[in-house]
This record gives C-alpha cells, sequence and structure tokens, in this order.
C-alpha cells in the first residue's frame, strides 16, 4: 500500500463520496427526519396542554356548578323555613281569632240566655200572679175586694225573691 | 500480509483506476441512501417499520452530538451521522465473509488506507472550519497562542497529529481485523470463524465507528466551546 495512483484516486472519490452522502442524507435522512420528530413532540405537547386545560376547565366548572348547587340548596333551606315561619304564624294567627270568635259567640249565647230567662221570668211572674189571685179569689169568695188583693199579691210576688239562677 | 485490494477496472479516456474498496464505498453509499429513501418515504406521526431505525439512529445521534459539543451540536449532527453511518456498514462489511467471492468487493472498504485517510482530513478541516466560524478567523490564529506563547508549534502539530491517529487507529483496526479473519478463514474455515467474526467483524467495527465519532465530536466541541 505504497500512495501511488490508487490512493489519491481512492482519496479524492472518498472525499466526493462523503460530500455527496453528507448532501443527500442531510436532505432525505437528517432534516426531514428531526423535523419530523420535533413536530410530533410538538404534537403531543400541544396535545397534553389542551388535556389540562380541558381539565383545568372541568374543574374550574365543577366548582362553578358546586357552588351553584349549594347556593340552591341554601336559597331552597331559606324558602322552606320562611314557609315554616309563615305558616306557624298563620296558625297561630288562627287559632287566636277562632278563640276570639268562640268566645264572641259564647258570649252572644249567654246574653240571649239573660234576656230570655228575664222573660220567663216576668212571664212566670204575671202568671203566677194570676193563678194565685184565681185562688185567693175562689178561696175567699169574694171576701175581699178584688182590686186591693191584686195589689196586695202583686206586691207579694214582687217583694219575694225568685232565684235567679 | 495481504490487504486484499486490487484495481477492479480503470475508467476509460482518462485512467484512473478504480479499485474494489472504492467500490465497495459505493456500494456502501447506496445501501445507507437506499435505508433513508425507504426509511423516510411516508412518515407517520407513529412511527413503524424502517421509520424507528430511522428515528433511532437520527435521535442516537443527535444525543450524541449534544452531550459532548452542547447546544452548537445540532449542526454537526448531519456530518457526523453520515460518518457514522458510512464507517458502521464499511467495518462490519467482513462479516458477511465474501471477500474471496467478490473480487474483495464486499468486505471492509476502510482496509484500503485512502478511506480512512479521507475521512480523517475531512474532521479535522471541519473542525477548523468550526473554530473559525466560532471565533471568526483573528480569533482562531489567536487561539492558536491561547494559554502560552510557547504552545503555538504544539498547536500546529495537533492539526496533522489528530487526523494522522484517527486515520492509523480506524486503517489498522480494520485492516488488522481483516487479515486475521482471512487467516482464520484460510487454515480453519469452521466454526471458528463464526465467533472470530463476531469480536473482530462486528465489535470491533462497531467500535471503531464509536471510536471515531467519539472523537470527532470531542475536537469539535474543543473549538467550539472554547469562550470565556
Amino acid at each position: 500500500m505504497e500512495f501511488n495512483q490508487e490512493f489519491w484516486v481512492t482519496l479524492v472519490f472518498t472525499f466526493i463520496n462523503i460530500i455527496v452522502l453528507y448532501i443527500i442524507l442531510k436532505k432525505l435522512l437528517f432534516k426531514p427526519v428531526t423535523k419530523h420528530m420535533e413536530n410530533r413532540s410538538k404534537k403531543i405537547q400541544e396535545a397534553l396542554d389542551l388535556a389540562e386545560e380541558a381539565k383545568r376547565k372541568v374543574d374550574e366548572m365543577k366548582e362553578e356548578y358546586d357552588a351553584k348547587l349549594r347556593l340552591a340548596k341554601e336559597e331552597g333551606d331559606q324558602i322552606i323555613a320562611d314557609y315554616k315561619k309563615r305558616a306557624d304564624k298563620e296558625y297561630e294567627e288562627a287559632v287566636v281569632t277562632a278563640k276570639k270568635e268562640a268566645e264572641l259567640i259564647i258570649q252572644k249565647a249567654k246574653q240571649e240566655l239573660d234576656v230570655e230567662k228575664e222573660q220567663l221570668i216576668s212571664e212566670v211572674k204575671k202568671e203566677m200572679a194570676s193563678l194565685v189571685l184565681n185562688a185567693s179569689q175562689k178561696i175567699l169568695k169574694e171576701n175581699l175586694d178584688t182590686e186591693t188583693n191584686r195589689k196586695l199579691i202583686s206586691e207579694f210576688i214582687n217583694n219575694s225573691k225568685v232565684s235567679e239562677k | 500480509m495481504e490487504d486484499g485490494i486490487e484495481v477492479i477496472c480503470t475508467l476509460p479516456y482518462l485512467n484512473i483506476p478504480i479499485t474494489n474498496v472504492l467500490i465497495m464505498s459505493w456500494i456502501t453509499m447506496a445501501v445507507i441512501i437506499l435505508w433513508a429513501w425507504l426509511a423516510t418515504r411516508k412518515m407517520k406521526l407513529v412511527p413503524t417499520g424502517l421509520q424507528n431505525t430511522a428515528e433511532i439512529v437520527v435521535e442516537t445521534i443527535t444525543n450524541f452530538a449534544e452531550d459532548i459539543i452542547g447546544h452548537a451540536g445540532k449542526k454537526f449532527v448531519p456530518y457526523l451521522g453520515t460518518v457514522a453511518l458510512f464507517l458502521a456498514i464499511s467495518n462490519t462489511a467482513g462479516a458477511l465473509f465474501m471477500s474471496t467471492l467478490t473480487k474483495g468487493i464486499v468486505g471492509p472498504s476502510t482496509r484500503g488506507i485512502a478511506i480512512p485517510v479521507a475521512l480523517a482530513i475531512m474532521t479535522i478541516l471541519l473542525t477548523i472550519g468550526a473554530g473559525i466560524q466560532k471565533k471568526g478567523i483573528v480569533g482562531f490564529i489567536k487561539s492558536l497562542f491561547k494559554p502560552v506563547f510557547v504552545l503555538f508549534p504544539f498547536k500546529i502539530l495537533e492539526f496533522f497529529i489528530k487526523p494522522l491517529s484517527l486515520s492509523m487507529r480506524l486503517f489498522g483496526n480494520i485492516l488488522g481485523a481483516y487479515v486475521l479473519m482471512e487467516m482464520i478463514l484460510h487454515n480453519l474455515p469452521i466454526i471458528l470463524p463464526s465467533f472470530a467474526c463476531l469480536y473482530f467483524d462486528l465489535f470491533d467495527g462497531l467500535l471503531q465507528v464509536f471510536v471515531f465519532v467519539l472523537l470527532t465530536s470531542l475536537y469539535i466541541a474543543e473549538e467550539v466551546e472554547e469562550e470565556e
């Protein structure tokens, strides 16, 4: 392997070979593959970012809904409590009115009763007076003056106490 | 000692001799280009088949270059990859045992000294080029005197020692493996060649690829990263 013509020819051809191979591989292999892999990395990163973003959004929404739900529940509770209070109040009022009315009715009834009693008493008095008069007349047989006797008996009856109750 | 290099034919008119080693390097190129073309023809987002191999090669060399040279290493990936692929096919071609059948065409083409020398010269030119591109021509010349003025001759000497050691290491290893394998194949062509081939052709061949690419990137890193 002396440095003869073959050596120099091979040397020069190898220079050319390697340069050609370099250019072809750079165009055919290294650039597209590197670019492809970078694109893929970017795509994966984008997809991951997107997923992260979506997850964040979902979390946010969930929180929002939770808050809304809590608010609705609170509102519902409030409404129920309000109605309960109102119902209680109305119930109380109704009871009070009913009591009042009942008392009124009772009072009225009592008054009416009183009036009737009075009437009854006066009627009874009258009846009694005539009854007693008749009886006395029959017993005395005109011994007594009718007019004076009637007065006498009336007085007697009026003075005699008739129990009120 | 027979290195098996022969002139297969001569180009007419110009009287240029074409050796079997040169033809093998063209075959190597053809194989690499065919592979690269097939692997990157229809690239898909989810890699299948040959695309996987292309991605493995590109990613490995990219990581390798960035580990050693640093961020500027991306620029040198195509050159390092070209050399690595070329050497990987060339050095391990001996494993095909076809030297004697094909007039030595199918065999490790790096056993001829011309190809390692050419690669080493290109590497050192690239190294100097990278240094000039990084520091400018004045800065590059200044950097030759950098630590101490006295080191200047040694720095100049380095530009000859580096390619010399690169090419001689590669050439010596591959030629040695080739000659040994030829001897083994000649004297004991059963069983032993299989095991010897694993070491001499595959292991040593790929080791030399690694060493060559590692040293190339170390030289480039030396030039590119010196900035204080």
